[in-house]
This record gives C-alpha cells, sequence and structure tokens, in this order.
C-alpha cells in the first residue's frame, strides 16, 4: 500500500490532473502538497517534543546522580540541619585528601518555603482583586492600558525587580522598622540591616502578581457571558456574582495560574540573592516579629551565590543536591498545574454535552 | 428585604400611578442604541398582568433588545443608551434611584439557550434564593426548591438526582429548570426570549404548557420565532420590525385581522 500523500500517491495525482477534470484533480493535488508538508511539521513538532522530554529527564538525571553523594553522606540531616554557610567554607577549605562532606540544608529550604509562601500569601488576594478589577470594574477606556502594563510587568527581568528591592524596599525596611537597638539586640544572631526575608517576599510579589493578575483575569474573562447573565437576571448583585459564579467557574484557571506563579517564586534566584542579605539564616519565630527582619537565602539563591565552590567535588555536590530538591519541588507543582488544567477540561466538556 | 418599590423611597417618578388596563409594565416611547447604530424606534406597549404577551418578529428587528430593556439587562452593554420610561407598577425602573438589582429580582428572564449554573440541580434552584435571603434556614429552602421544580414540571424527572450537574440534563430538562431556577426567586414578570427554539416538539409542548400554568399567577413575555406556539400560548401580541411596534393588541385580533399589512405579510410567512 502507498501511504498517503506519499511521493508516488503525488505523482499519480498529477498524470490524473493532466487528464480529464483539471480543476477538480488541482484542488486534490494542492490539498495533498499542503498534508505532506503538515504531515513534516507536525513530525518535526512530535521529534522536538520527544527531544524536549528525553532533555528534561536527562537534566533530571544528571542533577540527581550528582547531589546522590552529598545526600547519602547526610541522610536526613541534610533537611533537617542548619549550619550551612560554616559547612561550605569547611567543604572549601578542606585538604583534598579528606574532604568535608557535612551539609545541612534547613535554613535554605525553610528559606525558600517561607519567602514562596509569603509572596504567594501577598501577591494571590492582592493579584486576585486585582484580576477582578480588570475584568469586572473597571472602565472600559481603561482595561486595555492597564492590561498591557500588567502583561509588560510580567516580561520584565528579575534583576530589576531585584534592585528596586535593594534601592526601594531594603532601605525603606531599614529605616521604617529597624532601630539601632533592635539591631543591637539581634547582633549576636544576626546582621538587620534589612535585607531582610520580608524583603525577599515584597520583592517576590511583586515578581509574581503580574503573571497571577494575567492568568487569572483571562481565566475570569472567560467565564461564559451567560453565567454572569443568569445570575444577574436573578437579582444578585453584581458583586455576588462574581464571587458565587465566576469565581468558582473560573476557580480551575485561577488555581493554575496560582502554580505557575508558586513555580516562579521558587525558582526566582537573583532578586531574591539581592535583597534577603545571602545568609543561610534561618529567620526563627521565637524571635517574634523580628522574624521578618532577619536575613535568609534561599535554595536557588544560594547556587548562585555559592557558585565559585563549584570547582570543590563536595560543594559542587551539595549545590546539586540544592538544584535537585528545586527540580522535584516545580515537577510536583507542574502536576499540580496539570491536574488543574485537566479540570478545566473536564468541566468545559460537561457544559458541552 | 423586603421593599415594596424599586426605588426604596417609592418614588413614582412619572405621575402614571394607577395602572389603566391593570398592566404590569408600562413601556412610553422607548427608543434604544448600541452605539450609534439605532435599534428600538419610539416603542410603547402596555404588558398587562396575569396574562402572555407574545413578541414576534424577524430575525435582528430588536426583540432580544426589548425584552431586556424589561430587566435592564441591557445596562451591561456599555455602548447601550435608552431613551423614554418603562414603569414596573407605576414605578420608573430607569429612574437614577431605581435599584436594578430589585427590579431584576420582579422581572425574572429565561434565555433562548438553557444556561444552568454548573451546579447541581438542587443548587441551581436554590442560588438565587440563598442569594436573596442568606439566612433561610435548609428546610425552608428544600420546600422551595421543590415546590419551584414541580411548579416548572420537573419535580418527577429529577426527585432522584437533585445532587447531579444541572449540566447533565437534557436540553428541555435545563430549560425548565432555568425556568425554576426563576420561579424560586419568586418574581412577578418573567421574560422568556425564544425559551424553546433549541428543543424538540415534546419540550417545547412542556414549556407551552408551563406558561399557560404560569400566567395564573405571573406577568409572562414571551419573545417566540415560531408563529404556532404564539397563537396558542399567548393573549396578547406585539408584532416588531425593524425596531419598531408595528401592531400590537389582542392575540386573537392581530392574528385574524391585522391591521397593518406588514404584519399581514409576516403572519403569512412571506418574510422573516
Ligand atoms: N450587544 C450588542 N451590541 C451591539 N449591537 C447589538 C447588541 N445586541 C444586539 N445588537 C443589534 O441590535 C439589533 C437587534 O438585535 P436583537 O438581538 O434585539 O434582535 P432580535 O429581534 O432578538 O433578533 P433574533 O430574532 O435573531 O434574536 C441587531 O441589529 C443587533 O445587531
Ligand atoms: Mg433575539
Amino acid at each position: 500500500m502507498v501511504p498517503e500523500g506519499s511521493p508516488a500517491q503525488t505523482a499519480v495525482a498529477g498524470k490524473l490532473a493532466a487528464g480529464k477534470e483539471p480543476a477538480f484533480q488541482t484542488v486534490v493535488v494542492s490539498a495533498r502538497r499542503r498534508s505532506i508538508k503538515e504531515a513534516g511539521i507536525e513530525k518535526a513538532l512530535f521529534a522536538f517534543t520527544i527531544l524536549s522530554s528525553i532533555l528534561i529527564f536527562l537534566i533530571m538525571f544528571f542533577v540527581i546522580s550528582k547531589a546522590i553523594p552529598v545526600l547519602q553522606a547526610n541522610g536526613f540531616s541534610f533537611v533537617f540541619s542548619g549550619g550551612w554557610d560554616e559547612h561550605f567554607v569547611n567543604a572549601w577549605l578542606a585538604p583534598a585528601g579528606e574532604p568535608s562532606w557535612r551539609f545541612g540544608a534547613l535554613p535554605l529550604i525553610a528559606g525558600t518555603l517561607y519567602t514562596t509562601a509569603g509572596a504567594l500569601l501577598i501577591a494571590l488576594p492582592f493579584g486576585l482583586g486585582c484580576a477582578i478589577f480588570l475584568t469586572e470594574l473597571c472602565p472600559a477606556r481603561l482595561r486595555k492600558p492597564l492590561e498591557s502594563t500588567v502583561r509588560l510587568l510580567a516580561a520584565i527581568p528579575s534583576v530589576i525587580y531585584g534592585l528596586v528591592g535593594l534601592l526601594v524596599v531594603v532601605p525603606l525596611i531599614a529605616d521604617q522598622l529597624i532601630s539601632n537597638e533592635l539591631a543591637l539586640q539581634m547582633i549576636n544572631v544576626c546582621a538587620l540591616d534589612g535585607t531582610s526575608l520580608l524583603a525577599g517576599m515584597i520583592v517576590l510579589s511583586m515578581m509574581i502578581v503580574p503573571i497571577f493578575i494575567a492568568l487569572a483575569a483571562d481565566a475570569l474573562a472567560a467565564v461564559p457571558r451567560r453565567y454572569k447573565e443568569a445570575s444577574l437576571a436573578l437579582g444578585v448583585s453584581h458583586w455576588r456574582t462574581i464571587v458565587k459564579v465566576m469565581l468558582p467557574v473560573a476557580r480551575n484557571g485561577i488555581l493554575a495560574g496560582a502554580i505557575l506563579a508558586a513555580g516562579r517564586a521558587i525558582g526566582e534566584a537573583i532578586a531574591l540573592s539581592m535583597v534577603t542579605g545571602s545568609v543561610a539564616n534561618l529567620p526563627s519565630v521565637r524571635h517574634g516579629l523580628v522574624f521578618f527582619l532577619e536575613p535568609m537565602r534561599t535554595l536557588a539563591s544560594t547556587i548562585i551565590d555559592n557558585a565559585e565552590g563549584m570547582s570543590v567535588a563536595t560543594c559542587e555536590a551539595a549545590l546539586f543536591a540544592c538544584a535537585s530538591f528545586l527540580l522535584v519541588a516545580c515537577i510536583i507543582l507542574s502536576l499540580f498545574a496539570r491536574l488543574a488544567a485537566g479540570g478545566i477540561q473536564r468541566k468545559g466538556g460537561a457544559a458541552g454535552g | 428585604m423586603q421593599q415594596t418599590g424599586i426605588t426604596g423611597a417609592g418614588r413614582n417618578a412619572t405621575g402614571i400611578g394607577n395602572n389603566p388596563n391593570n398592566s404590569k409594565i408600562m413601556v412610553q416611547d422607548i427608543s434604544s442604541w448600541y452605539g450609534a447604530q439605532p435599534v428600538l424606534k419610539e416603542v410603547s406597549m402596555p404588558i398587562h398582568a396575569k396574562s402572555i404577551t407574545g413578541l414576534i418578529g424577524p430575525s435582528g428587528c430588536g426583540k432580544s433588545t426589548f425584552l431586556r430593556c424589561l430587566n435592564r439587562l441591557n445596562d451591561l452593554v456599555r455602548s447601550f443608551r435608552l431613551q423614554g420610561t418603562i414603569t414596573l407598577d407605576g414605578e420608573d425602573i430607569y429612574h437614577p434611584d431605581a435599584d436594578v438589582v430589585l427590579v431584576r429580582r420582579k422581572v425574572g428572564m429565561v434565555f433562548q439557550h438553557p444556561n444552568p449554573f454548573p451546579m447541581s440541580v438542587f443548587d441551581n434552584v436554590a442560588f438565587g434564593v440563598r442569594e436573596h435571603n442568606r439566612q433561610i434556614k435548609k428546610r425552608e429552602l428544600e420546600e422551595i426548591v421543590v415546590e419551584s421544580l414541580q411548579k416548572a414540571n420537573l419535580w418527577e424527572e429529577v426527585k432522584d438526582k437533585l445532587q447531579a450537574s444541572g449540566l447533565s440534563l437534557s436540553g428541555g430538562q435545563q430549560q425548565r429548570l432555568c425556568i425554576a431556577r426563576v420561579l424560586a426567586v419568586m418574581p412577578e414578570v418573567i421574560l422568556l426570549d425564544e425559551p424553546c427554539s433549541s428543543l424538540d416538539p415534546v419540550s417545547t409542548a412542556k414549556i407551552e404548557e408551563l406558561l399557560l400554568q404560569l400566567k395564573n399567577s405571573y406577568t409572562v413575555v414571551v419573545v417566540t420565532h415560531n408563529l404556532g406556539q404564539a397563537r396558542r400560548i399567548s393573549d396578547y401580541l406585539g408584532f416588531f420590525l425593524d425596531g419598531r411596534l408595528v401592531e400590537y393588541g389582542a392575540a386573537a385580533e392581530v392574528i385574524t385581522n391585522p391591521r397593518e399589512k406588514a404584519t399581514e405579510d409576516y403572519l403569512a410567512g412571506n418574510f422573516g
């Protein structure tokens, strides 16, 4: 059998085209050419997809295999103990004959969780409010310009946010929230100079809020008009319609936006390394609200800030261990995102049927 | 919650307090535009209480626009503009002090395409009731839901699947669910915009029967493309053409003895 769209078949079609029904055959031939082209594109895309999934697996394999010596040497204490900066210096200075494998990444892991959670806590409610305002409440004239602004903000490189953080947020925290007495009081724990968990949370939330607004606004705008009209026509106020009808319908899309924002927050390195003080200090809740003012560092920032240690095998392995934690966290998040997106499709299908 | 007038103060903006001919709604000389495009042109028409007013006319003549003026749903369209007055029980529904939410509570609407919420059958009917009375007791709510489903002739078909999604019902059932949803909030007027256009003859018959029952307690306005349906159910009939109300009167009169040539042509099926 001749496969569809093969050269042989095209040739046959070409001969026929010269024969009886020229107009009709020309259409067939051009359609066939198109289908050959499309099949080619399809195959290329398929190959790219396969290639990129193989790449992802290779990266994962590479990162985790590099991390294994450190994870084996430390076991659970890698996750549950601190002292990273000290360990890192020790490993870096250790004589070649007796490498130091001891690492404790608790401050980094906790720091990543703190900044991400804090940023989400600020960004999600604020972003949702903005998305609702954009899609439902703002005057028509303002909507387009505001939307483009939000999309522009989402595209700004993170280092710019880091700069803004360093020039605005950090000094503000230092001036407004940290008194000399407080700094003195804490001097044996850590230096309070404005670079802090709080600065990290704020800068990170500024970074992720535009993406989240854009995605949440898209999700809200995609809510079928018929639901909104039905609710309003029942004499339900606009606000209650938004809360009780539109948000639930848009829920999965909003969730997907939140997950994407979380992914960006977890992986952010540069901006955080600029504003959090870059010390592997574990902010302690025992210090009360000072918790937020303590310097710290996340996993991603650590990989950047300690990158010069890569030349030492032990340090390299420790950084790859950080990377593997990030990788796993992101994979879990993207699985959640898939689930949320699946939910959207199921809903859409049911609505269609 | 229980307000009498839509303006709260019960103000009568136009001074037409006592309704002549027991008309529930008076439409007086309204013209409307979407942007610069005129749609309705100087339409005046009473809508009588406890009867069915049918609206017919060729596609694009402004029937839906007219209907959506009656519950101010056109307010959603930013470019929409209206001139003239519409009074409900003598009160101007477009008065600056009028409470649009209250207007819509009194004037319910059923849409051309069934649009149940993506919620359970029960919640679809309960939604509006809960919103209007957030302290309502579960018992009371259940009673209202059951009663509304019964009135909408849907109860027998859904009583065993109240928790199933409203979207899982058939098209005809969905449309009756939408009617039940409107009945549950106890409106005074029910607007229906081609409620049967996406339904099969059996579902259509069920809905027509339902409308005939409803007119005993509600004021009903139905837009329809189906002349047979207009004949079967309406007490009053309005014929729209190109944004104008060309003919209006008792349904039997309009159908058997139209005053205008255009109406005659339309009824004869010559256009539209
Ligand atoms: N939201 C809108 N924005 C702009 N123009 C509109 C809008 N809705 C309706 N129109 C215009 O108003 C005119 C009347 O529309 P309308 O929907 O009222 O007609 P109709 O009589 O209901 O027609 P059909 O029988 O097809 O439903 C049409 O020309 C339409 O293009
Ligand atoms: Mg219409």
